[in-house]
């Protein structure tokens, strides 16, 4: 295992002013090649994770190993690990190739590697052209090129990156996730953590994921296990936005609003069901020929967004009081009025039980 | 022709309507040219018989050079002793540190003789340290001016290093840079700005200084303020202290010219 953190807790503050626990209790470990996205909603300690690795914060307790030696007690700049972080943070009095030289000087590498390192980095990234430019002239997406460039030339075993995309407009953001998958298959051997509140770019560039909230790991698997069977409501709703609807069980069967779920077997401790917007069917509320496996939900509609190639409805369930059922209904699809009628389709495949929330 | 004049007329007058807001910048510039320039003006007209004199003699020349020698070297020296305080206030973390930045502030509003006067009880020939002569010469304006005008350093100082993004002093790290290359590499360029100003500041207020230099009393130590002093007020050469006041102003204006300058290209260059 390249990187390894075992029962990482971080507290910050001190006696005076209260303690805040900012990661509580954290193991991960990543592999050589291996991607892993560190997923959660802001505070739920996925950057002081990464921090913790780079050595910028100083855990309180518990052990980090790089490429199995013990690094918990090293400064950052023994490390070798390569950052990015959401603004950058180029240094914005050395220009583009200086930027990217910078650690292989620290390094006192001799000058003709130097260039010849940061040439093969600036090509890499596809800024050859802008070696002698200042960071203030280049745009959000240059300058994330060129931290790149910069992480990656004093060639790390590991490379973190903390939110590198939050700073940028949504179809740059697309641009950049595209070129980070080519990235990943420039440097098939390193580690790499990626944190992130964006499930997509998660799910786009992830072999793993691991589910953060509350300063601890909630889950951590590979990225279409975690999404195709969520083994808990968080990672079901924050990983993809899964509908949980409670279930109650009747002689072997499980039930939802009274409507039998055929062919779904009850499972001790799961009491929600879960199905992605995208499985469930909307239809007319009309007698139904009964042969396929799905379960049928009467409700009625309380909004639609219409978002291009496809509209979120919003339906309440009768007899489920403040459960609401999203859909996404695709654009060839008619999208029925506001206050109608329906009959929401849950294909059982797309069903699974998660446990629900503990307190 | 009388069309054409009565349409001029209403263009001025709907400007002049318009930019009507342009008198308000007359009573200020009123209260300058009376309260500032005029003085000045008059310094210059008394001067004008004197120059020949004064620019030629050796005691002007001499108090010329003691006064560039002195400010450019207590300019250094505030740089270096700020720089390193400045520094360290900013990224040791030591408990007191804000008391001591708050020590910073509170300096600023004592007077600069003050410090001359303390000194005396330390250097002077009957002081602590009993350094008889240390005080009479030019070391002592020096030290003095360098203890005083610290702090004029370290407060933009300390407000450029509290502005430096930690992920950048975080990323250097990671890439290998040990503290000493982080603050010559990354600190220091990045709030060259604020030593600029700071530093600049600090050569124009030391170039004028006059209470320091006055209450140490160094008979080898005449700058040019106290050789106004001298002749103005001790000899009734009122021509020549004018003359000395001319050339002290000149140097304050072209100091603070190339100042403007050097800022003002800065700022617009990092727009």
């Amino acid at each position: 295992m390249t990187v390894q953190l075992e029962d990482v807790t971080v507290h910050f503050g001190n006696k005076h002013s209260g303690r805040t626990c900012a990661l509580e209790g954290f193991d991960l470990s990543v592999a050589a090649g291996e991607t892993v996205a560190l997923l959660g909603p802001s505070g739920s300690g996925k950057s002081t994770a990464l921090k913790a690795v780079a050595g910028f914060v100083r855990p309180t307790r518990g052990r980090i190993r790089l490429g199995g030696n013990d690094v918990t007690d090293l400064p950052p700049a023994r490390r070798g690990i390569g950052v990015v972080v959401q603004q950058y943070a180029l240094f914005p009095h050395l220009r583009v190739a200086d930027n990217v030289a910078f650690g292989l000087r620290a390094a006192r590498k001799p000058k003709a590697e130097v260039s010849r390192r940061v040439g093969e980095m600036l090509e890499m990234v596809g800024m050859t052209a802008y070696g002698r430019r200042f960071p203030r002239e280049l745009s959000g997406g240059q300058q994330q090129r060129v931290a790149i460039a910069r992480a990656l030339a004093i060639q790390p075993s590991v490379l973190l990156l903390d939110e590198p995309l939050a700073a940028l407009d949504a179809q740059l953001r697309a641009d950049m996730l595209g070129e980070l998958q080519k990235l990943r298959r420039e440097v098939p051997d390193i580690a790499i953590v990626y944190v992130t509140h964006d499930q997509s770019e998660a799910l786009a560039l992830a072999d793993r994921i691991a589910v953060m909230r509350d300063a601890r790991l909630v889950d951590i698997a590979p990225a279409a296990e975690l999404y195709a069977a969520p083994p808990s409501a968080f990672t079901a709703s924050f990983l993809g936005g899964a509908n949980l609807l409670p279930v109650s069980v009747d002689e072997g069967a499980v039930k939802v609003a009274g409507a039998v779920v055929p062919g779904l077997k009850p499972e001790d401790g799961k009491s929600l069901l879960c199905i992605r917007p995208h499985a469930i069917r909307l239809e007319p509320p009309e007698p139904a020929n009964a042969v396929e496996d799905v379960a049928r939900l009467v409700g009625r509609v309380v909004a639609a967004q219409w978002r291009g190639a496809s509209s979120q409805v919003t339906c309440l369930v009768d007899g489920l009081a403040d459960v609401v059922v999203r859909v996404d209904v695709p654009a060839d699809r008619r999208v029925p009025e506001l206050g109608a009628a329906v009959v929401m389709v849950l294909p059982v495949e797309a069903c699974s039980l998660v446990p629900a929330e503990v307190g | 022709m009388a069309v054409e004049a009565l349409g001029a007329t209403v263009v001025v007058s709907s400007q002049r309507r318009r930019d009507g807001k342009w008198l308000w910048v007359l009573p200020p510039l009123l209260v300058i040219a009376v309260l500032v320039v005029y003085p000045l003006v008059l310094v210059a007209i008394e001067s004008i018989p004197a120059w020949g004199d004064v620019v030629g003699s050796a005691e002007f020349r001499d108090a010329l050079v003691r006064t560039v020698q002195i400010a450019v070297s207590s300019t250094v020296g505030c740089l270096i002793v700020g720089t390193f305080l400045a520094v360290v206030i900013s990224f040791v973390p030591f408990p007191g540190a804000r008391v001591v930045a708050g020590l910073v502030d509170t300096m600023l509003a004592l007077p600069s003789f003050l410090v001359a006067l303390s000194f005396t009880f330390i250097y002077g020939t009957t002081g602590i340290l009993r350094a008889g002569g240390f005080l009479t010469s030019p070391w002592a304006v020096v030290l003095a001016e360098v203890t005083f005008y610290t702090p004029f350093v370290m407060r933009p100082l300390l407000a450029a290093m509290s502005r430096l993004p930690q992920a950048q002093l975080d990323v250097a790290a990671s890439l290998g840079a040990g503290p000493w290359r982080v603050l010559r590499q990354v600190v220091l360029p990045e709030v060259r700005p604020a030593l600029v100003a700071g530093g600049s500041l600090t050569l124009l207020l030391t170039l004028n200084e006059f209470g320091i230099v006055l209450f140490l009393g160094a008979k080898g130590t005449t700058t040019l303020p106290m050789l106004v002093h001298t002749k103005g007020i001790v000899m009734f050469d009122y021509p020549g202290a004018c003359v000395i006041a001319v050339v002290q102003i000149a140097l304050s204006l072209g100091l603070y010219a190339v100042l403007r300058m050097a800022l003002g290209g800065r700022r617009a260059r990092l727009d």
